[in-house]
């Protein structure tokens, strides 16, 4: 689940989160102020939990990540003409944060963040702070993300609906099938064929960059629509992959309760068709995709970091890439950490809401 | 008995096992195969035939840009893929069936512990995480890059193997057993590992997919072990000698339709079981 | 088990529609693979022109490779500025261009030096014309400044050197700068006239005082250069540099284009796609990509090529150090080198087809005389089997473990090291060589190492034989031996930061280094003491030369002409030099 797919088929689980309120206890809350405490409580354990994590899983690489640094730069354009001393080797061990216990480290670490959203300075572009590296990177990962996310997830949902709606014919089948290959193709694939067919091939769509070098960053319908015909390719590269898969799961929920007895009796009642497939089918199968677009979010993430590589996108999928190779620890964990709370983040706010759209999720138990 | 059923009954276990069979025995039988192709030489070897030759009877892909037939290395490369993804679906599965179980069979605070772990796994990207694990470990060769595949691909493992465990656990017959004062270990190993079997089994394809995604992201980034010849490097090479421009794409074809076919295969294994074990699943795709 | 009544998977449709996707992207992929004889290059330029941010005929487009640094200008610093995008190869200017392909020196911001009579003291004149691009004069000040910022910050890039050699520095009047040396030191001005990277980096006093240079990002930069930068975008990715009317030297030196752009593209296949649009004038991108090359020159005729002969040959360094105890002795290390089919890497492995290198430095002919005939000829640099098994059986290397060798009880196994890629030629090299080393009964790993894993482990010793470049011979072989020092040798796990990576330990080569440090290069009869220094380095042979390196540089004539020519070499074209400069006065627009 790593590149980029999300899951074919939901598993035989509970919806996520508010079931984890399970335990009913006695207590002055009310059930739902209780859920979100518990939800929340549950949020910053989680985040603490993987930022804590990713802290020592970068300390504990192998390897001096300073001498390294000085060793590139000797080795820097191949031509030798700087010399490392130890002097730089511990001035630049304190510049990034790497002196002292590990314990000191760590506390002095998230300190920095949470105080003063600091995660040091970066060493790809040193002496900017990582912080900027990523605030630059940033908007065009969200735009690229939430646009094939969600455009991959609404088309999913559609299409799985109205194949598992007309789940007989012969279209139905085919398309099913088609999404079936297409769910187990890493977007990756899909977009080094756009690329040859329309960038190179016919050069119809550009495959390299964010928009057009001659524009200005601004709100003019010029920038936007370069930017969305520079942005074409990589999105539909993950939304062919991304659709195929939700559609498939969607096309199982709906024929799952197109079995389920409340439509015999709908059906019983007398219920067109129509009203059938809008009040109940589409509500009880859209709603649970929710909750899943959530949790398939990290894999979309994950994917995203190749795509970026490809079409060199100036996101933070190419920064996080770039600042591994010259193990940048201070910017690869601030995208590692960004990454992380936006997905958890994003995560809290379905669990949060869902309730209030979805009848059968309630608060409590 | 069981799996002759899931062949005769299953359509689409029926296709993925034959993909999958394919593709393994393809792999086992790589050495004679190569050897038919190019005789004794080493793949590997630079310089065995002119560079970027086209695809003809003697090299039915051509060649690359170090002269060697794309073919034999398609065939050397397509064990070490399979191997890693094989091995880290092995080890993820391993651990999430050892924690899948703990959290399913135990319950309580300790199923609520280690969910909240495996949710985190789920939800967060780890692919960064395998990219920089992947790059700073020294020695990187098949078994260490499987471990540090597994290490984030158990996740997918244990929540299967931990849904079954509840449901069985609610069953009579484990009821009546608990009942009885038999002990954990008796209830474990007498009466819910054997009826585990097939989920096992569909935890292992998927973390097998996870893993082989994951082989494939590490390895087009060119992070790959450097030792070793994978599917995805032939793919990560190709586009660094720039083959489309040259004409030459057939290089990456191969690999890339061998990959498709891999994921195809074991996904539609575990759909396959997942329907034909899982009554509420049954029927519905 | 039950029949299921819902639809179930139709094996045979799924079959097709597999199949149907298969041979959609094979249909595209072979269909794409014919395209380039269609698309012509003018069609494909309609498309994509618009991607530039000024016009086509003005503007110099020069591909580079991938930056992260967008808005630090800070010599001093790592990463702190991205040379390749202009700011060190045509904004900042240095005293002297050498181009070591002619042996020309051109005096610039500096006219002359000279020494005094026990070579302790450095005096070098300033051109007193010379400006910063705001207004401000450019004087001995400047110099004194910037060389004084390094004796005092020593955590700055080339501080170590600076202290090591630098007693003091001053201007005795505004356009004049007098060094104390810490020794006599005949080469002290190699760092005037270097082109491997601006070593004497100067920055304006006026904009430096008081800042902290371990930090300051002098953004934008200001610099005597005629280029001045209009913006560096980490979203275009791309830095943009405007010809600067007021350039102080604009009578004398006057480029052509109006405008340079500076950018960056994603994948190999998008270099060639934009060169055959006509979008680009040179890539550095496809340097290392000969064949995509060639077949640019066949589609697009308005190309001028140059093989520039890289100054640092291809070659493997071996870790004296290393536990396989293989390389302690001499012998151990020309085995290795008997083992090394260097014909294969010149004709096949590395494009185009080049020439075995034997001695550590470029084959150019102003470097010839350094490596006299009467040396090499002691030394046999071919692929000789038979040679390596009788030095391998010599050092008791006779008992085998399989088809491995033993060597003081262990298998010989090695492991080798390439900052390259896998589909690099240095990689390359390093596995043909595998292959051969297997029949002498040594069992070698070839491993690329990404980014700072490959310094980490090259400085700190982690490695039996790294395969890359040997550098450091610019004006004379004493650079290049200055890095075999054993004053610098450091056990195996620490960092070797001041040179003598290979960790060597030869008294003989020492005495020469020291011998070398106190003669003039220049002088007849210091000869001699060079070419035993060669006798000893080739016989020690701690780095063994394998290829010499030319880089094909193609150039794109449709709106630039007057590129260098390999017939007239007037300037050094190769863009990641700091020596780049120079070439914009030769270009002429091509008029159309």
């Amino acid at each position: 689940m790593v590149a980029g797919n999300p899951p074919a088929t939901v598993l035989d689980d509970e919806p996520a989160g508010p079931q984890l309120s399970a335990v009913p206890r006695k207590g002055a809350l009310n059930p739902t102020a209780r859920y979100i405490l518990r939800r929340l409580g549950l949020y910053l354990i989680t985040l603490w939990g993987s930022l804590s994590a990713s802290f020592f899983f970068f300390r504990m690489l192998p390897g001096d990540p300073i001498s390294g640094i000085i060793a590139q730069l000797q080795t820097r354009g191949q031509y030798s003409a700087i010399e490392g001393s130890q002097d730089m080797v511990e001035h630049y061990r304190r510049e990034f944060g790497l002196d002292g216990s590990l314990g000191e480290q760590y506390v002095r670490y998230f300190q920095n963040v949470f105080t003063r959203f600091d995660f040091g300075p970066s060493v790809l572009s040193y002496p900017t702070a990582s912080t900027d590296l990523i605030l630059r990177a940033l908007p065009w990962t969200l735009v690229l993300i939430g646009v094939s996310t969600l455009l991959g997830w609404l088309l999913g949902i559609l299409l799985g609906t109205l194949t598992g709606w007309r789940r007989r014919s012969r279209w139905a089948e085919w398309v099913t099938n088609t999404a079936l290959v297409f769910s187990h193709v890493p977007s990756y694939f899909v977009a080094l064929v756009l690329i040859i067919f329309l960038a190179y091939r016919f050069s119809l769509l550009p495959a390299n960059g964010a928009y057009d070098a001659s524009l200005q960053p601004e709100w003019s319908l010029e920038f936007f629509l370069s930017v969305i015909k520079y942005a074409t390719l990589p999105v539909l590269a993950t939304v062919l992959v991304s659709l195929s898969g939700w559609m498939l799961s969607t096309r199982a929920l709906v024929v799952s309760i197109l079995g389920e007895d409340f439509l015999t009796f709908a059906n019983a009642k007398g219920l067109t068709p129509r009203r059938i497939l809008t009040s109940y089918v589409m509500r009880n199968a859209w709603l649970p995709q929710i909750a899943a677009l959530g949790m398939a979010l990290g894999s979309v993430v994950s994917g995203n970091v190749l795509i970026e590589r490809l079409f060199r996108y100036p996101g933070v999928g190419n920064l996080l890439v770039d600042s591994v190779v010259i193990k940048d620890v201070n910017t690869a964990m601030a995208v590692v950490t960004l990454l992380i709370f936006m997905v958890l983040t994003i995560n809290l706010i379905i669990d949060l809401c869902l309730p209030l759209i979805d009848p059968r999720v309630k608060f409590t138990s | 008995m069981v799996f002759v059923n899931l062949f005769r009954e299953s359509g689409k276990f029926r296709l993925g096992s034959i993909i999958t069979l394919l593709l393994i025995v393809l792999a086992l039988l790589h050495q004679p195969l190569v050897e038919w192709r190019i005789g004794n030489a080493d793949p590997m070897k630079v310089g065995s035939f002119p560079i970027f030759l086209d695809p003809s009877g003697e090299h039915w892909l051509g060649t690359d840009r170090f002269g060697r037939d794309v073919v034999s290395l398609v065939l050397i490369a397509l064990p070490i893929s399979l191997t890693v993804a094989f091995l880290a679906g092995a080890i993820s599965t391993t651990l999430g069936v050892v924690i899948g179980f703990v959290s399913g069979y135990k319950g309580g605070r300790i199923d609520a512990v280690l969910r909240t772990i495996t949710d985190m796994f789920i939800v967060i990207p780890t692919l960064p995480l395998i990219i920089i694990l992947a790059a700073n470990t020294r020695n990187l060769g098949s078994v260490k890059l499987a471990l540090v595949l597994a290490f984030f691909s158990w996740p997918v493992a244990a929540r299967v193997i931990r849904s079954q465990v509840m449901s069985l656990r609610e069953r009579p017959y484990i009821e009546l057993s608990k009942m009885t004062n038999l002990s954990d270990r008796e209830i474990i190993f007498g009466d819910i590992l054997p009826n585990m079997a097939p989920y096992v089994a569909i935890g292992f394809a998927q973390a097998s997919v996870g893993s082989a995604f994951a082989l494939v992201g590490l390895t087009v980034l060119g992070l790959g072990p450097s030792s070793q010849m994978d599917l995805g490097r032939i793919i990560s090479e190709a586009l660094g000698y720039g083959v489309i421009s040259l004409g030459k794409e057939l290089i990456f074809v191969a690999p890339v339709v061998l990959l498709i076919l891999l994921f195809l295969g074991l996904a539609l294994v575990s759909q396959g079981m997942e329907e034909f074990f899982n009554p509420r699943l049954r029927g519905q795709v | 088990m039950t029949e299921s009544r819902n639809h179930r998977i139709n094996r045979r449709s799924l079959i097709a529609a597999t199949g149907g996707a298969s041979a959609l992207a094979l249909a595209g992929i072979q269909g794409a693979g014919a395209a380039p004889d269609e698309v012509a290059p003018a069609a494909a330029a309609v498309a994509q022109a618009a991607n530039l941010p000024t016009p086509r005929e003005q503007t110099l487009v020069i591909e580079s490779d991938p930056t992260n640094i967008w808005d630090s200008f800070n010599p001093f610093i790592p990463n702190g500025e991205a040379g390749g995008f202009g700011i060190a190869t045509i904004s900042r200017e240095l005293l002297f261009y050498t181009n070591a392909l002619t042996g020309d020196i051109k005096p610039w911001l500096g006219r002359e030096y000279a020494y005094n009579d026990d070579f302790t003291q450095c005096t070098l004149t300033l051109h007193p014309d010379a400006k910063w691009s705001d207004g401000e004069p450019f004087t001995a000040d400047d110099v004194v400044f910037s060389q004084t910022l390094l004796l005092e910050n020593p955590a700055l890039n080339g501080a170590a050197a600076a202290i090591r050699d630098i007693k003091a520095v001053s201007a005795s009047d505004a356009h004049t700068v007098v060094w104390e040396l810490t020794a006599p030191n005949a080469r002290f001005h190699y760092r005037f006239q270097s082109f491997f990277g601006d070593q004497i980096k100067i920055v304006p006093k006026h904009l430096w005082e008081g800042q902290d240079a371990g930090t300051f990002t002098f953004n934008p930069p200001v610099t005597t250069g005629p280029y001045t930068l209009v913006e560096a975008s980490s979203s275009k990715l791309h830095y943009l540099w405007q010809k600067n009317p007021d350039y102080w030297n604009i009578a004398e030196f006057n480029p052509a284009p109006e405008y340079v752009l500076f950018r960056q593209m994603g994948e190999v296949d998008a270099s060639v796609q934009e060169f055959l649009a006509g979008n680009v004038d040179h890539s550095a991108r496809l340097r290392a990509d000969y064949l995509n090359q060639q077949m640019i020159e066949a589609q697009y005729d308005k190309t001028s090529r140059f093989d520039f002969p890289d100054p640092c040959p291809r070659g493997f360094h071996f870790n004296v150090d290393s536990p396989s105890g293989l390389f302690k002795t001499p012998e151990g290390r020309w085995a290795v080198s008997h083992l090394i089919d260097r014909e294969t890497a010149a004709s096949t492995i590395w494009q185009p087809a080049t020439r075995t290198a034997t001695y550590p430095w470029a084959d150019y002919e102003s470097w010839k005389a350094w490596a006299p005939d009467e040396v090499m000829s002691q030394f046999d640099l071919t692929l000789n089997v038979d040679k390596a098994n009788e030095l391998l059986d010599q050092l008791g290397a006779t008992e085998r473990d399989g088809d491995t060798r033993v060597l003081d009880g262990k298998p010989l196994r090695l492991t080798i090291i390439s900052p390259r890629v896998t589909t690099d030629p240095e990689f390359q090299i390093a596995v043909a060589f595998a292959t051969t080393a297997k029949e002498a009964g040594i069992d070698v790993e070839v491993k690329s190492l990404p980014g700072s894993a490959y310094g980490d482990a090259f400085n700190s010793g982690q490695y039996d034989i790294a395969c890359a470049w040997i550098c450091g011979m610019q004006f004379d072989p004493y650079q290049l031996y200055l890095g075999y020092h054993s004053r610098n040798y450091v056990p195996v796990g620490e960092a070797a930061n001041a040179g003598n990576v290979v960790r060597l330990q030869s008294a003989e080569l020492d005495d020469l280094i020291d011998q070398l440090a106190d003669v003039d290069p220049t002088a007849e009869a210091s000869r001699p003491v060079f070419d035993q220094a060669l006798e000893v380095f080739m016989r020690e042979l701690p780095s063994a030369p394998i290829i010499q390196t030319p880089y094909p540089l193609l150039f794109n004539t449709a709106y630039w002409t007057g590129w260098p020519t390999p017939e007239n070499p007037a300037e050094m074209p190769a863009d990641w030099l700091s020596t780049f400069l120079p070439v914009l006065g030769l270009l002429q627009p091509a008029g159309e």
